[in-house]
């Protein structure tokens, strides 16, 4: 995810193209940009399961079923009751699946945001002042960014005590190291032309001019980076409930359910497939929608 | 004689270079090394010089786009380099300025309407909405263009389109002073005119003043009253501008007037080519700083700047030659 | 260039020190009393107040810092709370199984990564590079610790090939590492074939292949070896992925390294532990990205002017 290259903030574009019925133009898009669209299609079902997942589940998530176990105390197999087999405690996969769909988003989601306010805070005034302000502002990040994400938010959630909301606070205050850097680098580009300089000409305030005229101006990549982002941060959580540090059963979480599924894999492997395909799916759908998005961006891939 | 609008003295900005580990500064660019001018009320005064000769900097100096280093800018008779941020802001009403690439200059997430209305925005002008867009509709009308365009966004526009918005964008908020800087450099031959007689309607319709930055004589030589010279940051000569044509003095001065093309086909002339490159303005030549290319350079040229001197009456000098 | 490093060690000092305070108000963040914790819950109040004043807790915070980085000088980490022992001692037993993992995985990364990287810039807008892509896509989204139960699943209890986790030899070594590297290889690819194909623009990339030079030639004569430098540089910042990752594994293959030192500390909130292991990877993180950032700057002058 460090690894990403943007391009220099937008420059005016060549005139639009002549008006198109929208249907052919939505398929024109869909055929050049079939990434974004599948990726946009996952979240859309991701967000469709998490707001239904009361009203589709066949069962309550945490209801513990005696015919979920077989004698030997070994879950079920995918059945019509159990679609998805039931895991090491009788419970329904799928009604937890589909449960485990609201806290990925919801951790995934607000932590990204609290990523976001916080990384585009310090970046755009360490690039917009420079000078001390960016020194003392980027070896703040730097420290941050010294701190691996997963273990340094294992430490707090230890502290703060495992709770979805202290998962979701360690996960957004500490994980805003990369939009700052990536923030930064595009405000010290757009800071140069010419049309920030006639706001500064026209005596406007120098928050209005970061928030108002340059931030609107590199939202670009920072749509980009924020998409991809809710897919780490989700892995982060899954990770965290994986080491029980996270989201403590019975409430489900894919993470979790994985590392309950670690218990009963070799003798009932659904356990273990389920869960994890959810997130994958996940993860693959926030990626495919970031790089998509990114490849909409860059000027050099819409030629009309 | 006419009232002074504007009255610059000794100004100078000064860039560090800086290297080292603690960045220690070890040199200065100069960029504006020791300006002073009067520009009155109604006037235009045309500035010229190759690039790299400071002329830009000035205009942002005077402006307080950049800081400058010294030096006083008298505006109204306030000296504007001593006003606190907020005053400043305020000031910002008074003197706008105009850019010279059309497409950098406007934000390209603007519609006409927001690039227009934001000036009364930031100065509280007007009061609704209403009114706001209404004088959009009749600044765009002033310069030319259709009241409708106000929906629309930069990138639909042609280069002298989007520098006449550029120029409703300084008039927004009824200044009375405008720093051109090179406005039409970047435009076709064929709108360059358009432009220039949009801005001399302007002027005269609405008692602007005028500091008007061109790196081209034939640019400024119809728009301007005065015309001031520039070389590595300093003046070289100073005068009406049928004069300057008439009776270029300074040997720099002549040799851009060579330059420019005359329309008579029989006209005879001789074209003065400037011999080597423009020294860096972070190591000057000593003595005047034009004697490296000079073709009239006298030892003396090396030691000593010239005096800035009237030769003429109200026609200034900076010259050994005329010493 | 003496000025550039002069001015980034400088900069890593700050941040160590910085890295330091934060370690250290970790102590203060966590809710146990530590007093409370090493004399046991029934112990009476004045055993507790002796043990507050042997640590030097009743001092005040400034001077309890200064103590704190003057034994971190002297290489004292402190005593962990529940098994008593010396904190770096403890860390320096788990480093070695740790730092082989993480050198297994970093490799396998490479070894997988590198060539795909090289397959897909070399086809470039083909069948191959789509799906190398997608999958190297699919590999990027895919949580490592599920991933290690599936190889665990298939290829040491299904087919009993590997070890079903646990720390020895070789092959304990490969399925973590396999499974590090399918996860982490995506950022090598894509890094080294967007890398690939600005280099193939250049112009003595043209010239090499107007010489008349065969393909494969140019591709790893000229291109491979001007394509590397980015890459070289994205390992500084895998370092510190590598570093998170390793918990991850660790606790899936049951491997007793650092990592689990670091997690069983946290569920026990044995705060020295915890402390010395945040501090130790911090710092590992800062000095690694030092030493790539100088070696680079030696490699490539232009860096230090931007």
């Amino acid at each position: 995810m460090a690894a990403m290259q943007f391009e220099t903030p937008p420059a005016p574009a060549a005139a639009a193209p002549p008006a198109k019925p929208f249907t052919k133009k939505f398929w024109k898009s869909v055929r050049d940009f079939p990434m974004l669209y599948l990726g946009a299609l996952i979240i859309v079902l991701l967000i469709l399961a998490a707001v239904l997942a009361p009203v589709i589940s066949p069962h309550n998530p945490t209801t513990q079923f005696s015919d979920g176990l077989t004698e030997s105390g070994i879950p079920v197999g995918p059945s019509a009751k159990f679609p998805l087999g039931a895991d090491n405690l009788g419970r329904d996969i799928l009604s937890r699946v589909l449960y485990g769909a609201q806290v990925s988003l919801l951790v995934g989601v607000i932590s990204t945001v609290i990523n976001l306010v916080l990384g585009v805070l310090v970046g755009t005034v360490a690039g917009y002042f420079g000078g001390w302000v960016d020194n003392v502002l980027m070896r703040v990040t730097d420290i941050i960014l010294a701190f691996p994400l997963l273990l340094f938010a294992m430490a707090l959630v230890a502290v703060l005590g495992p709770s979805l909301w202290n998962v979701l606070f360690a996960i957004g205050v500490l994980g805003w190291g990369t939009m700052a850097r990536v923030v930064r680098g595009q405000v010290l580009a757009v800071k140069e032309f010419e049309y920030v300089q006639a706001e500064r000409a026209l005596g406007a305030s120098n928050t209005r001019i970061m928030f108002r005229v340059i931030l609107p101006n590199i939202i670009g990549p920072v749509i980009v980076l924020s998409t991809l982002n809710v897919g780490q941060n989700i892995l982060v959580e899954a990770g965290l409930s994986f080491l029980g540090i996270g989201i403590q059963p019975p409430t489900p979480s894919w993470g979790n359910m994985i590392e309950a599924g670690m218990q009963t894999y070799q003798v009932a492997p659904w356990t273990l497939w389920f869960p994890g395909l959810a997130l994958v799916i996940a993860v693959l759908g926030f990626n495919l929608l970031g790089d998509g998005l990114r490849d909409i961006l860059d000027p050099r891939n819409t030629q009309h | 004689m006419a009232e002074a609008l504007l009255q610059v003295e000794d100004l100078k900005k000064y860039f560090p270079i800086r290297r080292g580990v603690f960045q220690r500064t070890v040199g200065h660019v100069r960029a504006v090394d020791g300006i002073s001018f009067t520009v009155q009320k109604g006037e235009t005064l045309g500035v010229v010089g190759e690039s790299g000769c400071g002329k830009s900097t000035m205009g942002r100096s005077i402006l307080r786009l950049i800081e400058p280093t010294s030096g006083v800018v008298n505006f109204e008779g306030r000296n504007i380099v001593r006003l606190r941020k907020g005053q400043m802001q305020a000031m910002r009403r008074q003197m706008q300025l105009v850019f010279q690439d059309p497409y950098a200059s406007l934000n390209p997430r603007f519609s006409i309407a927001q690039t227009l209305m934001e000036p009364m925005i930031i100065h509280n002008l007007y009061g609704s909405r209403e009114e706001r867009l209404d004088r959009v509709r009749r600044l765009l009308e002033r310069v030319g263009l259709d009241a409708d365009y106000a929906r629309r966004y930069p990138h639909e526009f042609s280069g002298g389109q989007r520098q006449r918005i550029g120029i409703a964008r300084a008039l927004a908020v009824d200044p009375k002073l405008i720093i051109l800087d090179e406005p039409v450099a970047a435009l076709d031959v064929s709108v360059q005119s358009q432009v220039l007689n949009l801005l001399e309607d302007l002027q005269e319709e609405l008692g602007l003043t005028y500091i008007f930055i061109a790196h081209d004589l034939s640019v400024v030589r119809h728009i301007s009253d005065r015309i001031l010279v520039l070389y590595l940051g300093r003046m070289m000569e100073l005068v009406e501008a049928e004069e300057l044509f008439a009776d270029p003095l300074h040997p720099y001065t002549q040799a851009l007037l060579s330059a420019v093309p005359v329309p008579d086909p029989d006209a005879k002339r001789e074209r003065i080519i400037l011999q080597g490159d423009l020294p860096s303005p972070a190591n000057p030549p000593s003595g005047c700083p034009f004697h490296t290319r000079c073709p009239v350079a006298k030892p003396v040229c090396r030691e000593r700047a010239p005096q800035w001197k009237e030769i003429k009456p109200k026609h200034y000098v900076a010259c050994h030659a005329y010493a | 260039m003496y000025a550039y490093i002069l001015r980034r060690l400088f900069s890593a000092v700050i941040v160590l020190f910085g890295i330091s305070v934060v370690t250290f108000l970790l102590i203060y963040a966590i809710p146990a009393d530590p007093a409370r914790m090493i004399a046991g819950p029934k112990a009476p109040e004045s055993v507790v107040l002796t043990i507050r004043h042997q640590l030097g807790l009743d001092q005040p915070l400034p001077l309890q810092y200064i103590h704190y980085v003057w034994r971190l000088l002297h290489g004292d980490l402190g005593t962990s709370y529940t098994y008593n022992l010396p904190v770096a001692t403890m860390i320096v037993q788990r480093l070695w199984p740790t730092a082989e993992l993480a050198l297994g995985c970093w490799l396998a990364e490479l070894i997988i990564g590198i060539p795909l990287g090289i397959y897909t810039a070399r086809h470039a807008r083909r069948l191959g590079d789509y799906i190398v892509s997608a999958l190297a896509l699919i590999g990027i989204s895919l949580p490592l610790f599920w991933l290690g139960l599936l190889l665990l699943y298939w290829l040491a209890y299904q087919v009993p090939i590997f070890p079903l986790g646990g720390f020895g030899g070789l092959r304990y070594l490969i399925l973590p590492s396999l499974t590090y590297g399918i996860t982490g290889a995506a950022y090598y690819t894509r890094l080294l074939k967007s890398s690939m194909l600005e280099v193939m623009q250049q112009d003595y990339v043209r010239t090499a292949r107007a010489k008349g030079a065969g393909e494969s030639r140019v591709t790893f004569r000229h291109v491979v070896r001007n394509a590397l430098i980015p890459v070289v540089t994205f390992a500084g910042i895998d370092f510190s992925y590598l570093l998170t990752g390793v918990v991850l594994v660790e606790a899936t293959f049951n491997w007793n390294g650092f990592g689990s030192l670091a997690y069983t500390a946290i569920q026990n909130l044995d705060v020295p532990v915890i402390m010395g292991t945040v501090l130790l990877v911090a710092v590992a993180v800062v000095l690694f990205n030092l030493i790539v950032d100088i070696l680079y700057s030696v490699i490539d002058p232009r860096i230090r002017y931007s």
